[in-house]
């Protein structure tokens, strides 16, 4: 899957979270980073460029630091300038492509509630964007949201970078996906590790535990009368 | 071999790994692995409950 990720940050260069997410996704092949305050310092965007970009992803990953529970301006700047002209009648039609959003915000997620200091929850503030995936055809995902980041533990920054990976090069979170996707990306370090032989048998004790989880599922979907997916 | 050795091996590899990419890597098998079992777990007793439910004997 080809993913284009589009960053909108003002002070990129001195975000500590947009420099680990950076960092993150290095080794992967098939994404294209594009930071618009940088390519675009005046906002004012090379459409046919951008189109070309858009047209060559798969998926389409806006990210962000929440500003007043929104994007910062170049993101806007781009929606405005790169979705319609105003020479353009008709909107143009992403059918097939998936649109995921990365958020970054200095409140705790827990906070994002009724009833908390922010009130309302993270979906209903980004719903502007869920809107308008769906007006251009794009398949909205659940966000990925990075709060706090600098209050991180080393385990749970790990676990972020795995994460972010996995948003990046899978179409969806679902479990069966992301224990495929770890297990290729174990196999892939087999060749370079002096760890072979103990790899290859947690490689195989992963697919074991896999397939005998799939077998299960089956059963239960066939005691439940459920067409097994 | 079971899964608290395979974590103790996994653990080890972490600890050796000299990237940072890798050990990450690591941790989140481990974390895998746990879920995994967990998974198995609740399947197997759904599966023993269901077939133990006498009203669908």
């Amino acid at each position: 899957m080809r993913t284009l990720v589009v960053i909108a940050h003002p002070d990129y260069d001195n975000s500590g979270t947009q420099a680990f997410l950076q960092a993150s996704a290095q080794s992967l092949s098939q994404v294209t980073w594009h930071i618009l305050d940088q390519v675009y310092p005046d906002l004012h965007m090379d459409i046919i460029a951008e189109r070309q970009l858009i047209q060559q992803a798969d998926q389409i990953i806006f990210q962000f630091p929440l500003y007043w529970y929104s994007a910062p301006a170049s993101l806007y700047a781009w929606l405005d300038q790169v979705l319609q002209t105003k020479h353009e009648e008709t909107l143009p039609d992403f059918s097939g492509k998936i649109l995921g959003l990365v958020v970054s915000t200095g409140t705790d997620q827990k906070q994002f509630a009724a009833g908390r200091q922010e009130q309302f929850t993270l979906s209903e503030y980004l719903r502007p964007f869920e809107g308008i995936a769906r007006k251009v055809n794009l398949q909205y995902r659940a966000p990925l949201i990075i709060s706090q980041f600098s209050y991180l533990s080393e385990q749970q920054k790990m676990h972020l970078l795995i994460t972010y990976q996995q948003y990046l090069t899978l179409k969806t979170d679902h479990f069966a996906q992301r224990q495929t996707w770890l297990i290729q990306r174990l196999q892939t370090l087999v060749k370079n590790t002096e760890a072979e032989s103990q790899l290859t048998g947690i490689i195989a004790a992963l697919e074991a535990n896999q397939e005998h989880l799939t077998d299960l599922t089956e059963t239960l979907q066939m005691l439940k009368g459920e067409p097994y997916e | 071999m079971n899964n608290e050795a395979l974590i103790q091996q996994l653990k080890m590899l972490q600890k050796k790994a000299p990237a940072y990419e890798t050990r990450a890597l690591y941790q989140e098998t481990i974390i895998l692995l746990k879920a995994q079992t967990r998974r198995i777990e609740q399947a197997e007793a759904e599966i023993d409950g269901r077939t133990w439910n006498h009203e669908t004997w």
